[in-house]
């Protein structure tokens, strides 16, 4: 695993903007990165792979855990929350996507730092915009990257054929909007009908969650975490609706930062994990703590030892390294659809902690 | 494991000129919405020609924001309202042409119980 430096392509932001990205740069900083690129071999690629597969099967066991045990407190889910996903799970609600962080620098085993589980987003670029990067400048014979065509084949799997799928979300955010849209069009691809709408048009009329021309919302994508959503007015509703969620509430268990303790509980010493407490006495040396519900690297911050104390609501984890170069910190980003590692993604920050302000640098092997 | 793709992206709805397959997303995310409801289908196609719909036993419009109401020349909430309101002739009345009008009620939008929390920050992560 290396940085390289990669000539960009001639015109690459209209390249980019033209295949949907408008905010390659922003306020002036490069968020897309043309000219560079992070090189893997094979062996690399395929224990990244493993790493993830392996890690989501965990996940799955940790919540199957829960629901087993209505360990939810701990989670800081309410018994309304926890009654959300104890449903869907022993339904067999199933998910689409999500996306793991993971650290590492290329030695050694792949360690899981979070899993982006309910609202992940980066997902147009690490599917298409970097697929395209490579087609254009052939910098490397490959692309750990099948997302495109699993979401279709996800999708085939969860929802009938020319069945309305309502995808809803913060759309007025560039971000937010492409996610929400690329999905609509891989939904449309396998057989869909998508409805793209903003969360906050989303009515009730007294039996039914509606869209803006009052149709009934019989799936609903949403790229609004569960613990806004559950925070809401229109919380009351949902017990009673008879809407089925993507990404399931049963995700509320793994895109919870306090998974991290839970996984260490559960799987002591595990290769791909990091040691993880609510407790900072029960770790040493370096950590990182991290609210529970934190998002794009807020709240996250490093310790040369554990603090003290922690708030309520905040996890403790052992620090590792992420891949440093002469370009930033470099985390990777595993992207699961269904139960499956797809693709990676490589996002490139200033400082140790990957924040809102990352840049999205595209990958190949050999 | 061969990653490679084997086959070309297509996309359907992103990117320049590409075809566009489903209702292009309204931004509708600033204000509540709100729409006419009208004891009479009349009436509502008074206001709307072509976007009247019989729901929950009364004839309604499309949903609006107050914002897209505030064009005079087309109000979002229907020019024969806007004319009813200018006083420019009488709701109830049984008679010819726009006479006939029966003003609606304006019925609030039962929605933005979603997205309080997203209006100051992105969802995604």
């Amino acid at each position: 695993m290396r940085r390289r430096v990669h000539p960009a392509r001639e015109h690459w932001r209209q390249r980019v903007a033209d295949l949907g990205l408008d905010f390659h740069t922003i306020d002036g900083a490069a968020y897309w990165v043309d000219d560079g690129c992070y090189h893997f071999d094979e062996a690399q690629i395929d224990r990244l792979e493993a790493a993830g597969n392996t890690l989501h099967a965990l996940c799955l066991e940790a919540v199957d855990h829960v629901v087993r045990t209505g360990e939810y407190a701990a989670l800081g889910l309410t018994d309304a929350c926890a009654a959300l996903v104890e449903a869907s799970w022993r339904a067999g609600e199933p998910t689409l996507y999500g996306r793991m962080d993971l650290a590492w620098t290329g030695e050694g085993e792949p360690r899981l730092l979070e899993y982006n589980a309910d609202t992940p987003t980066a997902l147009y670029e690490a599917s298409v915009l970097q697929w395209q990067w490579l087609e254009d400048t052939r910098a490397g014979r490959d692309q750990f990257n099948l997302i495109h065509e699993k979401l279709i084949e996800r999708w085939r799997t969860i929802i009938d054929p020319q069945q309305v799928v309502h995808l809803a979300g913060c759309i007025h955010e560039d971000e937010d909007r492409l996610t929400v849209q690329y999905l609509a069009d891989t939904c449309l691809q396998a057989g869909g009908i998508a409805r793209v709408l903003a969360v906050d048009e989303i009515g009730w009329d007294g039996q039914a969650f509606v869209d803006a021309d009052e149709q009934p919302i019989a799936r609903l994508f949403k790229l609004y975490p569960w613990e806004w959503l559950l925070a809401e007015p229109f919380a009351a509703h949902v017990p009673q609706a008879r809407t089925r969620w993507i990404e399931p509430a049963w995700k509320q268990v793994l895109s919870n930062k306090a998974l991290l303790p839970l996984l260490w509980r559960l799987f002591p010493g595990h290769p791909n994990l990091l040691p993880a407490s609510f407790d900072p006495h029960a770790l040493s040396g370096t950590v990182v703590v991290k609210p529970c519900f934190g998002r794009e690297g807020e709240g996250v911050r490093l310790w040369g030892e554990p603090p003290l104390a922690v708030p309520d609501g905040y996890v403790v984890q052992a620090y590792a390294p992420l891949y440093q170069g002469a370009h930033g910190h470099a985390v990777l980003g595993l992207w699961i659809v269904g139960d499956e590692a797809v693709g990676l993604g490589v996002r490139e920050d200033d400082g140790p902690v990957t924040g809102n302000r990352a840049r999205f640098v595209p990958h190949c092997f050999d | 494991m061969a990653r490679r793709r084997s086959i070309e992206i297509a996309l359907l709805t992103i990117g320049a000129g590409v075809f566009v397959g489903y209702p292009l997303v309204r931004d509708m995310t600033s204000e509540p919405v709100q729409r006419n409801r009208y004891v009479d289908r009349r009436s509502c196609e008074c206001d709307y020609p072509a976007g009247c719909s019989y729901v929950d036993r009364a004839w309604v419009g499309p949903w609006y924001t107050r914002a897209e109401d505030r064009n005079r020349a087309t109000p979002a909430s229907g020019a024969c309202r806007a004319n009813y309101l200018a006083g420019r002739y009488a709701s109830g009345r049984e008679g010819a042409g726009n006479d006939s009008y029966r003003a609606p009620t304006i019925e609030q939008g039962r929605r933005g119980g979603f997205g309080s929390t997203g209006r100051v920050r992105s969802a995604g992560s």
